[in-house]
């Protein structure tokens, strides 16, 4: 236990170190309280919405097609069902529809590019030529394919998009990994008879995540609009699921009238969108060794 | 008032752990055509001065609290950026940095590099004259070719003539005042010798004044009338070159002369046992394909033919210029690279058989000590992690037995035990290469290679851990190999000595006959071109001409012939074999014999 706090004590140090590096700029400090703030309500969703029913097909027929008033700040939609409600909980479907993406594409693309890049020869021509074929396609449309093929939900747009996205690591990875190889400590842990396989998991890869970690943080943004593009084709999340991209989709047969029902959910991407590009500036920011030094 | 004059100046860094004063300067002045030396390690704020000159500081992080800048009367520190940009940077103030190829852009030809600088400074200045001015430019800074050079692009070039172009580009501002930051500290010495020359020559020949930035005081005995020393962002101590040698006051004054001074200095004599390596015959060649030029399988001999033996105990020195092959034939010995032909036996053992054989005993008993500490170190692992590795390859050991081994190897080389749960950057260079050192031992070995061991560190550290090292090799019997082109650092440590050239041993044997004796005229070359304390002026300083030839095309015959000044017809036609001048002193030189009376 004792040992788990000493461990811990220098990365608190970084920890704090890293925000105070964040803080200095004020636009990357909005973006992290944005995101806080955008994490916040999609775990608390069900808790601060004021209609919770109506993430579901609730139907309020009484009250559908309002404009923003004071009892719906966003209005309503074509069953009466609370806008701001439904767009708190999008958050929550879009967020884990990401993060979910975006994980399962490091946990291919990562090894593999690290693979890649210490072996070299063969393995990398290998690894690299498959990488390729992946990359030929536009993201979008394998996406498109790949869930024509397995049937449109949301599970199966996450994973159609993971596999056309893991590529983009791999060529990254790879990239640093033939640079980190290079260097003393790798040399170092050769002669010291260290094996393959613990240099490449325990020495490489952790000295190339860096600039992973600024491209994911972006792609995060790429990937809840492209969840929101397929969702807007329907081969995303079905309805009634309250997904902002199928929420745009079903609004704008209402669009020239309700206004509202299709600029909330795009402003709610809009923001999202925003806050991890901004956040993905702010943290090569403060990844950038030279940063870090001063 | 002076030429060039600093008032009060104070810069801050401003960071996570608070502001920082990291200069504060209250007077410097340099009178005009004058040479002043600032002498100072890493660290101690050389580059911040020379940026903040320039207003090329970075702020933030940085910050100018106070003080003024006058060159010529004018505060630099007053001007605008545009003001800076037109008229004294390029235009009055010029500067060459420690590293010619960054400072090159590498997509460009030298004659556009050249041409641009011309035209962007002389306004409606024709092409075809500011090629013509550029050739000149090439020939007064001694390029030989200018032609050629001209058409070549920055990494065709040589260190040596890239800082060359360098300098025409700061001659070709028309500079009055000149920066130079460290500008030999990544070329051989045997080229450092060449380049200071030149820059003294052309001072003289159009008046400049030149603040000449070095982490060393040999260079600048030879090179500046008057000499600052800065230490922690402050001058303490300021005097003429000569009187500050001959009598220094401050205490770090005297460690940095120390650093210098090799007379003093002699490695202890080893009690000569068996034989722990012996290396015949080895070779390694690397096959090239030059694609450009569509010319394939060319040979590179990075190591020909390398035979030596090392007894338990001694430390070997090995020496030569960059490029000689000295990293690749410990590379090859360590198995790291595949040799081309030859066998090393370690304590009778062959090695590369038993390397076949997946055996591992060889590494555990060979371990190596890089130059650079900042990235021998993985930065994401805790010290204990680092100094462990090698327990975790050939001693599985429990949580509590690894950490209280860890302990007692950080306590060897003088690091307390709480650095355990620390990360390397929160350790300053020295310590660094002590956990480094720490790491070497970890798994008991008998042969330790340190390369260039404290060529990246402060010259405080740098006496220490040569003690440490010393203090080490006493207690644990170990040998070593020495990578080091520090030739004090070699007198200190080491009792053999291996000259190589072009992949060759060219001299081998005793430290001391060696030192006091060379037979090679390349060791005694070698050994002249370092400057020392006792150099007076630029005439003391001999140079070696010419380039070291490709080992790609090796030249006939001996292979140093070309730019030996003892050289026969007969050296270009007939390779030297080594010979045994007794007391296991053995030389590559047809005139080993004769070249000492002519």
């Amino acid at each position: 236990m004792n040992n788990f706090i000493e461990t811990m004590k220098p990365r608190i140090h970084r920890f704090r170190e890293s925000l105070y590096l964040l803080a200095r700029n004020k636009l990357s400090l909005i973006a992290l309280i944005g995101l806080v703030i955008l994490v916040a309500v999609a775990i608390l969703a069900p808790y601060i919405a004021p209609y919770p029913e109506d993430f579901t097909d609730a139907a309020h027929m009484a009250e559908k097609l309002q404009p923003p008033s004071a009892a719906h700040w966003m209005g309503t939609d074509e069953l009466g069902r609370d806008l701001f409600s439904r767009v708190l909980y999008g958050a929550r479907v879009s967020l884990t529809a990401a993060l979910a993406a975006v994980g399962l594409s490091l946990l291919i693309g990562v090894p593999l590019g690290a693979i890649a890049g210490s072996f070299g020869g063969w393995v990398d021509n290998v690894i690299m030529r498959i990488t390729d074929v992946f990359l030929s396609f536009p993201p979008l449309l394998l996406a498109i394919a790949m869930v024509a093929l397995m049937g449109s939900s949301l599970n199966n747009a996450v994973l159609a998009i993971s596999l056309s996205w893991w590529p983009w690591y791999t060529r990254l990875v790879r990239g640093q990994a033939i640079s980190v190889k290079e260097r003393k400590f790798v040399q170092a842990a050769e002669t010291i008879g260290t094996s393959r396989a613990r240099i490449i998991f325990k020495h490489v890869i952790p000295n190339c995540i860096s600039p992973v970690i600024v491209q994911a943080s972006m792609d995060i943004g790429g990937v809840i609009l492209t969840v929101a593009s397929l969702s807007f084709l329907g081969l995303g999340a079905q309805l009634p699921t309250p997904e902002w991209g199928l929420m745009i989709s079903t609004g704008r047969r209402f669009f020239p009238d309700s206004w509202w029902y299709c600029i909330f959910p795009g402003l709610a991407i809009f923001i999202t969108v925003l806050c991890f590009n901004l956040l993905g500036d702010a943290i090569r920011e403060i990844l950038d060794p030279k940063t870090r030094k001063q | 008032m002076s030429y060039f004059e600093i008032n009060n100046l104070r810069i801050d860094h401003h960071s996570f752990e608070g502001t920082r004063t990291v200069l504060e300067i209250d007077h410097l002045a340099i009178e005009k055509g004058e040479t002043y030396g600032l002498v100072g390690e890493s660290g101690q704020g050389k580059t911040v001065l020379a940026l903040a000159i320039q207003q090329l500081l970075r702020c933030p992080p940085g910050s100018i609290e106070s003080g003024e800048i006058l060159l010529d009367g004018v505060d630099l520190l007053k001007l605008k950026q545009k003001q800076m940009q037109r008229d004294i940077r390029g235009g009055k103030i010029a500067m060459i940095f420690q590293d010619p190829m960054s400072c090159l852009n590498p997509v460009f030809t030298v004659g556009t590099i050249m041409t641009d600088v011309l035209r962007s400074r002389n306004r409606g200045m024709k092409k075809k004259a500011a090629q013509t001015r550029a050739m000149e430019l090439l020939a007064e800074v001694k390029l030989a070719d200018a032609d050629s050079i001209m058409s070549k692009y920055p990494h065709q070039l040589s260190g040596g003539q890239r800082q060359r172009v360098i300098i025409a580009l700061a001659l070709a501002c028309g500079a009055e005042f000149l920066i130079a930051d460290e500008p030999t500290r990544n070329l051989d010495v045997t080229i450092q010798a060449s380049i200071l020359k030149l820059l003294k020559e052309i001072q003289e020949k159009h008046g400049m004044t030149v603040l000449f930035i070095a982490n060393n005081l040999s260079l600048v005995s030879a090179f500046c009338d008057r000499v600052g020393i800065l230490y922690g962002g402050k001058i303490i101590e300021e005097n003429t070159t000569r009187a500050l040698i001959e009598s220094p006051r401050e205490e770090y004054t005297k460690v940095l002369l120390d650093a210098v001074r090799t007379e003093s200095k002699k490695a202890e004599p080893s009690d000569s046992g068996e034989v722990l390596l012996k290396v015949e015959h080895l070779k390694k060649y690397f096959d090239i394909n030059d694609e450009i030029k569509h010319q394939k399988h060319l040979t590179l001999k990075a190591v020909d033919d390398v035979s030596f033996e090392l007894k338990k105990g001694e430390v070997l020195g090995i020496v030569g210029e960059s490029g000689c092959g000295k990293s690749t034939l410990v590379n090859t010995i360590l198995n790291l690279f595949e040799p081309t032909d030859g066998k090393v036996y370690f304590e009778g053992e062959d090695v590369f058989a038993g390397a076949k054989k997946g055996d591992n005993a060889f590494k555990k008993n060979v371990q190596i000590v890089f130059q650079d500490p900042y990235w021998s170190l993985n930065p994401r692992w805790l010290i204990k992690d680092i100094v462990a590795e090698p327990l975790d390859v050939y001693e599985k050991l429990g949580e509590a037995d690894r950490l209280k081994r860890v302990t007692e190897l950080l306590e060897m080389v003088g690091i307390p035990a709480d650095a355990c749960y620390k990360y390397p950057h929160e350790f300053s260079g020295g310590q660094r290469q002590r956990i480094a050192i720490a790491r070497s031992l970890a798994s008991n070995p008998k042969l330790v290679v340190l390369d260039e061991p404290t060529s990246s560190i402060d010259v405080f550290s740098q006496a220490q851990i040569l003690d440490l090292i010393k203090d080490l090799r006493r207690r644990f019997q170990l040998t070593n190999i020495l990578i080091s082109h520090d030739l004090g650092v070699v007198h200190e440590l080491a009792n053999k000595i291996a000259i190589m050239y072009l992949g060759k041993i060219v001299e081998f044997g005793p430290a001391e006959e060696i030192f006091s004796h060379p037979r090679h005229p390349y060791t005694k070359a070698l050994f002249d071109s370092i400057p020392t304390l006792t150099t007076r002026g630029m005439e003391g300083l001999k140079t070696l001409e010419g380039q070291i030839p490709s080992p790609i095309n090796p030249p006939p015959g001996c292979a140093f012939h070309q730019r030996c000044a003892y050289a026969c017809e007969r050296c270009a036609r007939e390779m030297p074999q080594p010979e045994d001048l007794g007391g296991g002193h053995m030389v590559s030189c047809l005139r080993a014999h004769e070249w000492e009376q002519l």
